[in-house]
């Protein structure tokens, strides 16, 4: 998996590239973690051109969203594909990460 | 006519990406949908991630076997492994509802499988445990 970070104003982006699974999870929680680690409130993760996410990768996301609630942050979602969206609704995600249709969408909501 | 493939694992996570690559491979060439691929796929990463992390009280070798077959109406993986006896269908379903504070942090593997695979079942024979998946190639 290859995983893309930008910046714009206060807003960190991730970009998932690939494959998030039990091999690949730990790759997204040490990049994730260190960004909120220092200090960053704003996040989108974007899955445009992720191809499949697992338990693995559902549980770094939820670590996140954990981490930024202590701290009044926030970690949204953009992009899903439709399989995906149905994988976070099983297992109960979309009522805990909004979801929007793209970035700019995501952007709006903060 | 039904086409099969076996794969054969050792009990360390990261022989899972070649299992399942393996499997992609063989449903790309059989003409599978994505969505069948991802929802087989994922089965596969949770059961044996689960597996491979839980299973084994020891620290030695272990093989794990996957047979899959695609008949016509559905495709259907048997996993056998000699890991200590474990019935994912008697595990206790999650609570999905629960607010970010509250959500633990895991035991969504095998919610996943329940609710992706059309039909499962477990088996203990002669000190091993088969798992078997079905899904539905056609939606109706």
């Amino acid at each position: 998996m290859e995983i893309v970070q930008e910046k714009t104003n206060d807003i960190v982006i991730i970009k998932l590239i690939g494959k998030l699974d039990s091999n690949t999870a730990s790759q997204l929680e040490s990049s994730l973690m260190p960004i909120i680690d220092a200090g960053e409130k704003k996040i989108i993760v974007d899955g445009v051109q992720l191809d499949y996410i697992s338990s693995a990768g559902l549980r770094v996301l939820l670590m996140a969203a954990k981490k930024l609630k202590a701290v009044e942050g926030k970690i949204v979602l953009s992009s899903l594909k439709d399989y995906i969206k149905e994988v976070f609704e099983i297992a109960g995600f979309n009522m805990i990460f909004s979801i929007y249709g793209d970035i700019k969408e995501a952007e709006a909501a903060f | 006519m039904a086409e099969r493939i076996n794969i054969s694992l050792e009990n360390k996570i990261s022989e899972i990406v070649k299992a399942v690559e393996k499997f992609e491979q063989f449903g790309e060439e059989k003409e599978l949908s994505l969505k069948i691929i991802n929802t087989v796929n994922l089965a596969l990463d949770e059961i044996l991630t689960n597996t491979i992390s839980y299973g084994y009280k020891d620290s030695q070798k272990h093989i794990i076997e996957l047979e899959i077959e695609i008949g016509e109406k559905e495709i259907t993986v048997t996993i056998t492994d000699d890991a200590e006896a474990f019935n994912p269908l008697e595990k206790e379903e999650p609570n999905v509802s629960q607010s970010v504070e509250d959500k633990p942090v895991g035991g969504l593997g095998i919610h996943l499988i329940k609710n992706l695979m059309d039909k499962l079942e477990y088996k203990r024979v002669n000190e091993k445990n088969i798992f078997i998946m079905r899904k539905k190639l056609i939606s109706e």
